[in-house]
């Protein structure tokens, strides 16, 4: 295997122009917790190895004059730990982060790069899912805007062309009485591939849920939203949910893979437990709204 | 490249170790009282600590040597196949590679190796009974280019049908795999009459356990570096347990005369016996010798999954029968274990099995069987206990099962048949010192405590908790074969001590531990003793660093060497300075002549040159018999003892099992080094959950599904418990080097069976095969669900 040639990108328009004359062999670099293990094990072998670790204002929490929060993708699983914007306004995230991977990892991991390289094990595209990320992508000739639910084709396809950056995420305004819950269930406590993992938001100013968003992670070979779940807890009091209902609708939204530590099945029965633990969680939580 | 010494891999050189001297001089507590042991019992931090944590230590990967060669093997991609031909020749023309070696290479009476049975192929020639099965090594200019050879070596397989489990390999009409059939071994041990003691007892408990094969999962991968000294020696320094076999393996493989072969240990990252068979020692001293060259080889650690022994896969069918008193009259167990392509150490494992078939109990009626067979998975080796883990999991379920019908605690029923000193085990060997039911009494309170604190909140947010208790007994050293140890002490003018002693030190800290025992016993400062281990040609064979037996039987051979060393001292320095001996008086670091002390320095500084007419030496080579048709004898020196007992919550909604507590008492006679002691224990302690909980190689149709730590299923430290509490009980093996046992092993044994006997005090559910992971647990917990609605 030739080594690939490493550029050192200094703006986002640089590492957009080297991405497309790489056409379609170049690779992105920031953390490289993941892309070191890809090249360690030959699975990856770019000709260009893109460096975007010195971008400039990549690497900031922000809320918008609107009230939205835009996490740019630079910003490590750390950072995340331990932003008080972060920590005040949506904590979801903050708990993910603590119980993502480990010091090390988390120092040097990128937000960006768990999105666009792990999706399918991370966590952290379950609590973006279930509050609502869009991510900002750019390209040399366009940038856009997707919902973060429908960036997952499968397991090793993303909405990203090979010459795109993802940029930042963006987090709508967080509205009151928001209430959020998470749940990760794997054979141990830490960084397992079988894992599954639940992330519940929905308004809980009265004993009904509304406006419920879940992110899945485990059950698919992708992140997911699963909106029949999501229609079906609707109106629903999030500790009196029908454990026999919810496996019947469960059963027909996801279909994990059976792997070399659990069965689909026993999958299947997991993730209904998460998502009960999840919105338990949830109503036992203080609002997010300083209240 | 000239090494002198071995040591110095871990020890870097005499002034290295002096800042090491200078630190645990701080840390030896005076004597209290005369009479007191200055060195033995104490936390002493280890020898190569300085020399490990400033980074110095000298793995086998930080060593290089010019024009070094770096070297890779073919392996079989079938588990089992005959060999129609091997092709090298465009392998060969890559550029940068210098050398292939191949069975053809081996003349016939020298190619098949192996720790018991001669069956092993250093390479295979005509046929391959696993896959990762070596065939040929290539040594190269790169690394790369090595692995871009063996891609291009040709094999023709004619594939034939495996025989994946032992149940296949004792059909009737089951493929030979070796000439002489399929069993590895077919041993029988049995006492008193165990159908009547069944008859006529009150409950009878059977079960049949089951547990899958594990890797022992040291961080460090085999490796190993060859090359020919000035004095023209094919030198291997090699990450290894048991350098002198190497030794005697090499020349026999190469044809060299033993005295043209030293085999020098590096630091070892681990080996829990996997590092005790033939791995890479044999192909790179092939290629040395075929080159003139050195060579390295590594393994990957995917390679040490898929290619080195295991832990055997094992059935056991167990019957226990007692009686409501809680007295056990009758145990009966069939073992059928997967010994995998080649023997290896599966014979040991057997015996092994069948000698603590009723151990640590008094049990008059028993029988034992066990079956261990050839097939087409990966050899089973030795691995941390030999088998041992396994039994205490069935026998020690068994007796957490009896309790339960007769309503006795787990502590008391094994206070009722616990062996004690004067006793006698199936073998009809007569024990001291036995230690169990001072375990047992010191679990006892925690147990009580506990089980008082778990009736008042057995249950919180699904969350059900339990404790559960299992024993052991574990003999010392390998069953009923001569396996001595041997010491050498020398010193030098300057005042420092060189202690010989063959078994190496392999992570736990026994050189530091033998260190002790030369000072304690030849009154010298521990700061001048330099341990010499892990080297052919410094060091008489002692055996391998296995079966629990460094500090026992080591430090048997050092105490010995060190008495031997203080009297030729004493008769040196009094004849040098024309004193009587009698006025002459070694003690805490000072010659004492008439009541006027020089240092021990001062002393061999006077003595000079005379300092090398002193030879010490020691030999610990204890009476061990076994009559291997009738398993009669004293096969063991001594025996460890131990009762745990581990906290347990089940998720009743994941079958997630988490182990908060753990509590490890343990009788391994006076601990030598309790800091030392309870890192074993701790280990062990880990080690056990792991294969309690998590723990398998997953085969399919010979071939390893999960070969590396990204799918095989380790704990993490977030897995193990906030506290494990270690107790030693006190105790004196008279027998022992101060009073010493063994603890290595026995710390890992009762886990499993202590964690399920937990489960089913927490849930109510028996678990009987391992690992017991979420699914199985639910699956059970599911299984009893849907039994107590028949029930009903």
């Amino acid at each position: 295997m030739s080594e690939p040639q490493y550029v050192r990108a200094t703006t986002i328009d640089e590492a957009v122009t080297e991405l497309t004359n790489a056409s379609g062999d170049g690779l992105i670099v920031a953390g490289g917790t993941v892309v070191c293990t890809l090249f360690n094990q030959h699975l990856a072998s770019p000709k260009v190895l893109v460096d975007i670790s010195r971008i400039p204002n990549l690497s900031d929490v922000e809320v918008a004059d609107n009230g939205s929060i835009l996490i740019g993708a630079l910003v490590t699983h750390d950072q995340i730990l331990r932003s008080s914007t972060i920590l005040e306004r949506v904590p979801l995230l903050n708990e993910i982060a603590g119980g993502t991977s480990c010091a090390r990892l988390r120092n040097r991991g990128t937000i960006g790069g768990n999105l666009c390289t792990i999706g399918s094990q991370g966590d952290a595209a379950t609590g973006l899912i279930a509050l609502g990320a869009m991510l900002h992508l750019r390209g040399p000739t366009d940038a856009r805007v997707i919902p973060l639910e429908s960036f997952y084709a499968d397991e090793f396809t993303i909405d990203l062309k090979a010459d795109e950056i993802l940029e930042r995420i963006e987090l709508p305004p967080i509205k009151q009485n928001l209430k959020y819950g998470f749940c990760k269930l794997g054979p141990r406590k830490a960084m397992d591939w079988t894992q599954i993992t639940v992330s519940v938001v929905f308004d809980g100013s009265g004993k009904a849920m509304k406006d419920i968003r879940i992110g899945m992670n485990g059950v698919s070979n992708a992140p997911s939203r699963p909106l029949k779940i999501e229609r079906w807890l609707e109106g629903n009091e999030a500790d009196k949910i029908d454990r026999d209902a919810l496996a019947i609708v469960l059963n027909e939204e996801v279909a994990p893979e059976s792997d070399l530590v659990y069965s689909a099945q026993f999958k299947k029965r997991l993730a209904g437990v998460a998502l009960r633990r999840a919105l338990e969680r949830a109503i036992k939580k203080r609002n997010t709204d300083k209240g | 490249m000239d090494i002198d010494s071995g040591e110095k891999f871990a020890l870097g050189t005499e002034d290295d170790q002096r800042r090491w001297q200078e630190v645990y001089r701080d840390l030896v507590e005076e004597p209290n009282q005369a009479g007191d042991l200055r060195y033995v019992g104490k936390s002493i931090p280890r020898n190569d600590v300085l020399y490990k944590i400033l980074g110095k230590a000298k793995y086998l990967a930080n060593v290089c040597l010019p024009d070094m060669l770096h070297g890779c093997f073919v392996r079989s991609t079938q588990p089992y196949a005959r060999i129609l031909s091997i092709e090298v020749e465009d392998a060969s023309k890559v550029p940068g590679v210098r050398c292939i070696v191949t069975g053809k290479d081996i003349p016939e009476d020298r190619l098949y190796i192996g720790s018991l049975a001669k069956d092993t192929p250093v390479f295979a020639v005509d046929v391959v009974r696993h896959v990762g099965e070596p065939i040929a090594a290539i040594a190269a200019d790169t690394l790369e280019i090595a692995r871009r050879a063996a891609a291009l070596v040709k094999i023709e397989y004619e594939p034939l049908a495996p025989v994946l489990t032992p149940h296949d390999a004792l059909e009737a009409n089951a493929p030979l795999l070796h000439p002489d059939g399929n069993l590895i071994a077919d041993l029988t041990n049995a006492t008193g009459d165990v159908e009547n003691g069944f008859a006529n007892a009150d409950v009878v408990v059977e079960g049949t356990y089951t547990t899958e094969p594990v890797e022992h999962c040291y961080l460090e991968a085999q490796a190993g570096l060859s090359f020919i000294d000035t004095d023209g020696v094919l030198t291997v320094l090699d990450s290894t347990q048991y350098p002198h076999y190497h030794h005697k393996q090499i020349a026999e493989v190469t044809g060299l005369p033993q005295e043209k072969v030293r085999v020098i240990q590096t630091v070892v990252g681990g080996a829990f016996g996997g590092k005790i068979d033939n791995t890479i020692e044999c192909a790179i001293s092939l290629l040395t010798l075929k080159t003139g060259l050195p060579v390295k080889i590594q393994l990957e650690n995917e390679e040490v999954f898929s290619t080195t022994t295991k832990r055997h896969a094992m059935t056991i069918r167990h019957r226990l029968a007692g009686n409501k008193d809680g007295k056990i009259t009758s145990l009966d167990m069939d073992i059928l274990a997967d010994g995998g392509a080649y023997s290896s150490y599966s014979l040991i494992v057997a015996g092994r099995c069948i000698v603590h078939a009723a151990i640590p109990y008094d049990i008059g009626n028993v029988n034992a069987r066990i079956r261990t067979t050839f097939t087409n998975n990966l050899t089973a080796g030795a691995m941390r206990s030999f088998g041992i883990v396994k039994l205490a999991f069935a026998t020690e379920s068994q007796i957490d099962k009896l309790a339960y019908e007769i309503g006795m605690s787990p502590i008391e029923i094994r206070k009722k048949n616990a062996l004690q000193s004067g006793k006698k085990t199936m073998t009809g060997q007569v024990l001291q010192n036995v230690g169990l039911v001072k375990t047992l009494d010191a679990i006892q309170p925690f147990y009580e405590e506990r089980s008082r604190a778990i009736a008042k909140d057995p249950c919180r947010e699904g969350i059900r908790r339990g404790i559960g208790v299992a024993s052991l007994g574990y003999g010392i050293g390998y069953s009923g074969v001569g396996n001595p140890s041997t010491a050498r002490i020398e010193v030098t003018p300057d005042g420092l001590i060189i202690a010989n002693c063959g078994t190496p030190d392999i992570g736990p800290g026994s050189d530091t531990v033998l260190a002790q025992i030369v000072a304690e016993s030849a009154s010298i400062s521990m700061g001048r003793i330099r341990v010499v281990s892990g080297d052919s040609t410094k060091t008489d064979d002692s055996g391998p660093t296995s079966a629990s037996r460094t500090t026992y039987f080591s430090g048997n051979a050092a105490a010995l060497a060190g008495s031997d060393f203080k009297k030729q001292f004493i008769a040196q320095i009094a004849e040098k300075l024309g004193h009587p001996e009698a006025s002459v008086r070694l003690q805490d670091d000072q010659v004492i002549i008439n009541n006027e002390a020089m240092t021990f320095v001062e002393a061999c500084a006077e003595m000079g040159e005379d300092c090398k007419n002193i030879k010490a030496y020691g030999k610990f080579d204890p009476d061990t018999v076994l009559d291997f048709e009738t398993f009669k004898g004293d096969p063991y020196p001594a025996y460890t003892f131990a009762t745990q007992m581990a906290e347990i919550e089940v998720d009743t909604e994941t079958g997630q099992v988490n182990v908060p507590r753990y509590w490890a008492a343990h009788d391994a006679g006076r601990i030598v080094n309790p800091m030392g002691a309870e890192g074993q224990i701790e280990g062990g302690v880990v080690m056990g959950i792991g294969m309690a909980l998590w723990e398998k190689i997953i085969r399919k149709e010979g071939f390893i599904q999960n070969p590396s730590l990204r799918e095989y299923q380790l704990p993490g430290t977030k897995d193990v418990p906030d506290e494990i509490k270690t107790i030693f009980v006190e105790s004196y093996d008279k027998s022992g080097p101060f009073g010493a046992k063994g603890v290595a092993e026995a710390s890992l044994i009762p886990v499993p069976a202590a964690i399920a006997a937990g489960i089913n005090n927490a849930i109510g559910v028996r678990i009987n095969q391992l690992p017991m992971d979420g699914e199985t647990v639910m699956n059970a917990i599911d299984l009893s669900k849907e039994g107590k609605k028949e029930n009903e």
